[in-house]
């Protein structure tokens, strides 16, 4: 049997064994303990990956919600191509399969000397790393009139769930002929190529079930994650379909009167039938509460480990981190949690962390048949993660039919293997 | 293991992780294995473990030799690819050889 399939074993068996709390632990005093905040791309793959690293570590995993819905295939939902419930995963293998302890629970305040966790719900847990992993919260103040109560008519839908079933629901029920508004966020944000597949999938629908209408996209920004690609997709399957405004053309969304459906930029208003709001972003609040967060609102972090630079034996992951060079995307979030976990699990064990090596790779739909990308491999230095150079980089533009076609196939692979690798 | 454990099976497995305990601590010390961590960057697209559930190739009963020569022919181009070219590239000889060593031994050939 291999070392691996040894270990691959004992995991299993460790697994069963936290199941069963009423058994002791054996010879060795109280197992490591790592406590994870936050059940999505980041902190799931984190807790699985710490378990998987490192059976003997106990690991807590607490995440508010029964499931979690992917933000990722939720632009394909909007585009009537997937259902809600086919991108909605739960713990029930972290908890059954991976010997993770999952608490359904708030995570409310982090007593840094204390080493220790308060929840909503009371319980306090103490930990010896903690991993935080919150995703993003809105910069509401950002824009005129948005916030939390109109994104109940207006909707973001940046956090899939509910807002992701309320914009379908609405462009559902718009008339043909009617103006959909998109309006993408000031950089950094969580997916960067993410509006545009939007604007595209929502698209498909239209093009499908109210021909006469139109795709308005106000952009507080002149450039965007794989604009060339989606430009040229966009002008042969949707042509006139989709209008592009950047920022330099009074793009940027001021305000925004819900009353009256309008948005305004600088110098014009725009009249939408249906509008998306993306507003700007900052971490998850409970890294503020925590005090993980530097000036500008995102957690710096050492790049080998993930563990704060502002506190120790805390590390954060995924779109709250600053993690240079590596988008905000769950790819990456997944990607950082390995590299994450294994650090923790040597710092454990009394060893050096090895060297990382990370990638991402962010497929985008055009249609459900064309799909394009952007990948990386990332090296750590000093100055963080950078792409290796000469590697990696975009779909070449001029490809045909067939090349996409693979590509979104790939999407659907990706999909598939990521969901398993994290919730699986 | 979904279903619940009687606790007379928890005993047993108690019994038996006593017993894999020495082995497991060898191979912790051992170090957190890079090849497994590098390796995992593989997972996405190709599977946890290497096992895919979707249209990707998975990986896991792959010899180290065929995962070596296949990421060189994408990197050459002798080997059509849409994305592998690009993520070959990206690789070092070393790590390539970490992740076939890694898929070669999981215990399922
Ligand atoms: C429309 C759209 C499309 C996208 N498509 C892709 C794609 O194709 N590929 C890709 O790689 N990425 C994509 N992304 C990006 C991806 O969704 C994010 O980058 C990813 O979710 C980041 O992971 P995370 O762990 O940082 O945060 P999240 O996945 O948001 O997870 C955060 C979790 O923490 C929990 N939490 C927050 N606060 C607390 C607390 N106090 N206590 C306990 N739990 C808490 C939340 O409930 C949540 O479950 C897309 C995003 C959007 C919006």
């Amino acid at each position: 049997m291999s070392i691996k399939g040894t270990r691959r074993q004992f995991l299993k068996t460790a697994g069963a064994l936290g199941a069963v709390s009423t058994v002791p632990m054996i010879g060795c005093g109280a197992a490591p303990k790592v406590v994870v905040i936050g059940g999505g791309f980041g902190g799931a793959t984190a807790a699985k990956y710490v378990k998987w690293f490192g059976p003997e570590i106990d690991v807590t995993l607490i995440e508010p919600n029964k499931t979690y819905t992917t933000c990722p295939f939720s632009n394909l939902v909007l585009g009537g191509v997937r259902s809600l419930a086919s991108i909605t995963h739960d713990f029930v293998p972290m908890a059954e399969d991976h010997g993770v302890h999952v608490v359904q629970d708030l995570v409310v305040a982090v007593e840094h000397r204390k080493k220790m966790v308060k929840t909503q719900g009371g319980k306090t847990l103490a930990y010896d790393h903690l991993i935080v992993s919150p995703g993003i919260d809105f910069r509401f103040e950002t824009i005129e009139g948005y916030d939390a109560t109109v994104a109940e008519t207006i909707p973001h839908a940046w956090k899939a769930g509910p807002q992701t079933a309320l914009l379908r629901k609405q462009l559902e029920a718009m008339k043909d002929g009617g103006t959909v508004i998109i309006a993408p966020p000031p950089n950094p944000f969580r997916c960067p190529p993410g509006p545009y597949e939007r604007a595209s999938m929502i698209a498909h629908y239209l093009k499908r079930h109210k021909p006469k209408s139109k795709i308005l996209i106000l952009d507080a920004k002149d450039k965007f994650s794989k604009k060339g690609l989606f430009t040229e997709g966009w002008k042969s399957q949707y042509p006139g379909l989709i209008e592009w405004v950047p920022a330099s053309k009074d793009g940027r969304v001021l305000r925004v009167d819900a009353k009256a459906m309008t948005v305004h930029t600088e110098f014009e208003s725009h009249k939408g039938d249906v509008i998306n709001i993306i507003p700007a972003q900052t971490a998850g609040k409970i890294a503020h509460t925590a005090a993980l967060t530097n000036q500008f609102g995102w957690c710096p972090v050492k790049f080998d480990t993930f563990e704060s630079t502002i506190l120790d034996n805390i590390h954060v992951l995924g779109d709250a981190s600053i993690a240079t060079k590596m988008p905000k995307s769950g790819n990456a979030a997944n990607t950082q949690a390995k590299v994450c976990a294994a650090a923790v699990v040597a710092v454990l064990r009394g060893e050096t962390p090895s060297v990382p090596t990370t990638s991402n790779t962010c497929y985008s739909l055009i249609t459900p048949n064309y799909g394009i990308s952007v990948t990386a491999v990332y090296r750590v230095s000093a100055k963080g993660y950078t792409p290796v150079a000469g590697a990696g980089g975009l779909s070449p533009m001029g490809e045909g039919a067939k090349f996409h076609e693979l590509e979104a196939r790939y999407a659907r692979g990706w999909y598939a293997n990521t969901a398993k690798d994290i919730w699986g | 293991m979904r279903t619940h454990q009687p606790f007379r099976f928890g005993l047993i497995l108690a019994a038996a992780l006593a017993v894999a305990v020495p082995t497991v601590s060898a191979e912790a010390a051992s170090k957190v294995a890079r090849a497994d961590l590098i390796a995992s960057n593989c997972f996405n697209c190709h599977g946890f473990e290497g096992e895919s559930i979707g249209v990707i190739d998975g990986l896991h009963d792959m010899s180290a030799k065929a995962l070596v020569k296949k990421m060189n022919e994408f990197r050459s181009g002798a080997k059509p690819s849409t994305i592998m070219k690009r993520i070959a590239k990206g690789y070092t000889a070393d790590e390539i050889q970490a992740m076939g060593r890694y898929f070669e031994s999981l215990d399922n050939k």
